[in-house]
């Protein structure tokens, strides 16, 4: 075990060696990323936002799109980013399970179709939406975190489940309101007016949206990692480490419960009032249960409570579906491998369409996960302490002990 | 609520029972706390100890009786918990109920807009619920409906506690544990770490000052950056400590804090204790097997069998009681 984590990414450990010279070499950029956590994030984004975009102007990349497709198709990846790192508070940080969390988002669409769409004939600014629509969806978070307040683990996921199942039911049935199964159709296009001469954000140029979903990410971010550092951060860790504990350390657990509902529902919001304005349309089966179980993989498979983890998981995830996949069925197909007799079955691999199995392989994925690193690709300090005691730790404690039984009369 | 108090009292549990099903575990126990003192309750395992402790501590609510912390009643009968999920719902879902009605009343886009107003409307109530608690439980509890007290209400009055079996936060580090503890005299909201506002930096910049003093105030010195989890023992239970005395608390309930320490870690512990009354002024409250613990460092000894008060007085008053040697050793070494 510990050979294999002091080969992992370079995040500050026990094990020595490589690990070890790296972290000391990378100390000063540490220490300046640790006083100013907001500006490196902020300059983070504006290098990704650039390097994206370059790098799949080269092989291998180029062969397997335009940029304007990966950009595009980065473009999405940020709503599922965005949803990680909203879904991250609550099961993350507050530990509070969450298989509902495709209602936030549809909450967050369904939000912006009504205030900026011919179905209603208000037309509010997207810009403007955005917050009406994390408010919007904060709201609901609240009401959906206030009778599960008394439950805890397994219980608290069902009834999750089931809010979950009913928002989108909603929608689907109450016609009259929202157009049923043929949802909300034409809604406004992102706008900037005359600034930047980009005036409305249209269908087929995707850079505007890329650009709007990086700076919505990076104000997601900036928030969110303040208030890991602070009195709210610190009390939903303690809520997921030890509620009673928590309660009797002067933790309102009902309002900090409550927040992470709700903080993690905003984000969602903002994702669902970003993907109806690109797609221009919102209708019931976009917010199905395999969005919420999608999201929550991603957030297991790129390392629970650690935001960039998650994001990094997320935006992994994501290309790997939609391109990866693509990429695996042209690649097996070019092998021109020949088709073989398995018992009764003619297998025929280049005929195989591997997007079909998406779902076999985010299932074999986790498991595969859940047996080699519990913990994640890329973990938080405290998932990563709680899965994996070093065996010198556990002796000690054993040592302790025995010593104490010792005397014991 | 009778308001009236002997003085000088921290704690008066009047009558306090509490009842699991069919088990009495606290039978009409009164019992009452001087302040600056140190009290420890003892019994036979079962007494139903640490289920007065935790009537004290908010966890349990009492079947029967009524408990007043510097002369304030805190907790009482009846509490209704049941109210507590409809406290966070009453307004918001009235202006649901509001909405839909309008929705079904109006015609076309003004139902549709109504309903979107509304829904806007929810915002500041649910806003307010969540920065406000107290003004909103107060305006709440002003049309009728009451709610509980929670642990989390006791810290805020003063009374921090321990653990019988230690529950600190365990992959937390030793310092963000202590931080913690700090919780409810802390008051950065929502707003101030998002915006990260100069009174937010100040109290944290604070808060860190403070822990270190209470982490080296129970001999830790140093381990600041450890995991709680992998302290040895004797250390996780001066954290629990350090944790509780880091919500500046006028009562500390200490829940067997000698439990499975060595002879000279219990010292340590005693000391300690003795300590924190001494220099802090704080009262405190102490379940305790060791005898030598609670005859050394207790004013008042108060003794629990079956759920009832059997024995209460000076160490050496206990110790003499013919019904506290028989709860203990039996009827026949009570009478040789």
């Amino acid at each position: 075990m510990t050979g294999r984590r002091g080969t992992g990414p370079a995040t500050g450990g026990t094990a020595p060696g490589v690990r070890g010279r790296l972290s000391r070499a990378l100390s000063p950029a540490t220490a300046f990323s640790g006083r100013h956590q907001s500006l490196t994030t902020v300059v983070t984004f504006a290098v990704i936002g650039i390097i994206l975009p370059v790098i799949v102007l080269f092989p291998p990349f180029s062969g397997f799109g335009t940029q304007n497709d990966w950009v595009g198709g980065f473009a999405d990846a940020g709503i599922f980013v965005l949803l990680a790192i909203g879904l991250n508070v609550v099961v993350g940080w507050a530990g509070l399970l969450d298989l509902g969390y495709a209602a936030f988002f549809a909450i967050g669409s369904y939000t912006y179709a009504y205030g900026a769409s011919p179905f209603t004939g208000v037309h509010i600014p997207f810009w403007a939406m955005l917050p009406v629509g994390a408010f919007v969806a904060a709201a609901f978070g609240i009401l959906l975190g206030a009778p599960t307040l008394r439950l805890r683990g397994d219980y608290l996921a069902i009834v999750t489940l089931g809010f979950g199942e009913i928002v989108p039911a909603v929608f689907l049935n109450a016609s009259t309101l929202t157009n049923g199964t043929n949802g909300i159709v034409g809604l406004d296009q992102p706008s900037l007016g005359r600034l930047f001469g980009v005036g409305d954000f249209g269908f087929t140029n995707p850079w505007p949206y890329f650009a709007t979903i990086l700076a919505i990410i990076a104000v997601a971010f900036m928030l969110l990692s303040r208030l890991e550092n602070s009195r709210l951060g610190r009390a939903w860790v303690a809520i997921r480490e030890d509620e009673l504990a928590a309660a009797s350390m002067g933790i309102n657990t009902v309002t900090t419960k409550l927040l992470a509902f709700a903080i993690g529902a905003s984000t969602a919001g903002l994702a669902g009032v970003y993907s109806a304005a690109k797609l221009s349309i919102v209708s019931p089966d976009q917010f199905n249960f395999t969005v919420s179980f999608t999201v929550l993989a991603m957030v297991v498979l790129g390392g629970m409570g650690n935001i960039w983890g998650v994001a990094a998981g997320a935006f992994l995830v994501f290309e790997l579906q939609s391109q990866g996949l693509k990429q695996l069925n042209t690649f097996i197909g070019s092998l021109g491998l020949p088709s073989f007799q398995l018992g009764p079955i003619t297998v025929d691999l280049a005929t195989i369409n591997f997007l079909n199995y998406q779902y076999l392989l985010y299932g074999l994925a986790l498991v595969l996960m859940m047996l080699l690193r519990p913990e994640g690709l890329f973990p938080s300090r405290r998932r990563r302490r709680e899965l994996h005691e070093s065996p010198d730790e556990a002796e000690r404690g054993n040592v302790e002990l025995s010593e104490a039984e010792a005397v014991e009369p | 609520m009778s308001g009236e108090q002997r003085p000088g009292l921290v704690l008066d549990a009047r009558g306090v029972t509490k009842r699991f099903g069919g088990l009495v575990a606290v039978r009409a126990v009164d019992f009452t706390i001087p302040s600056g003192s140190i009290v420890s309750l003892i019994g036979p395992n079962g007494a139903g100890k640490t289920t007065f402790f935790n009537v004290i501590a908010g966890v349990y609510e009492p079947s029967n009786g009524e408990i007043l912390f510097n002369g304030e009643t805190v907790i009482a009968r009846p509490r209704r918990t049941w109210a507590e999920p409809i406290y966070w719902f009453v307004i918001p879902t009235i202006l649901l109920i509001l909405a839909v009605a309008a929705l079904l009343a109006g015609i076309g886009i003004i139902g549709h807009l109504l309903f979107l107003a509304t829904l806007l409307a929810i915002i500041p109530a649910l806003i307010v619920a969540l920065t406000r608690p107290r003004w909103y439980v107060r305006m709440i509890g002003r049309a009728g409906i009451f709610r509980s007290s929670r642990p989390n209400e006791m810290v805020s009055l003063g009374i921090g506690r321990t653990f019988q079996n230690i529950r600190l936060f365990g992959n937390m580090s030793v310092l963000e544990n202590v931080m913690v503890g700090m919780h409810s005299r802390m008051h950065a909201n929502l707003l101030d770490a998002a915006l990260r506002l100069g009174r937010h930096r100040r109290e944290e910049e604070a808060a860190v000052r403070d822990a270190r003093k209470w982490i080296k105030y129970v001999g830790m010195a140093g381990y600041e950056n450890e995991a709680a989890r992998n302290l040895p023992y004797g250390y996780q239970r001066r954290l629990e400590i350090a944790r509780a005395l880091a919500s500046e608390p006028k009562l500390m309930l200490l829940d067997e804090p000698t439990a499975g320490m060595n002879p000279v870690e219990t010292r340590e512990m005693t000391e300690l204790i003795a300590r924190v009354r001494k220099d802090l002024g704080i009262t405190i409250l102490l379940i305790e097997h060791d005898m030598g613990v609670v005859m050394g460092v207790s004013d008042r000894v108060t003794v629990l069998d079956h759920g009832e008060k059997i024995a209460e007085g000076s160490p050496d008053e206990v110790r003499a009681n013919p019904r506290v040697i028989e709860a203990y050793l039996g009827r026949g070494a009570a009478s040789a």
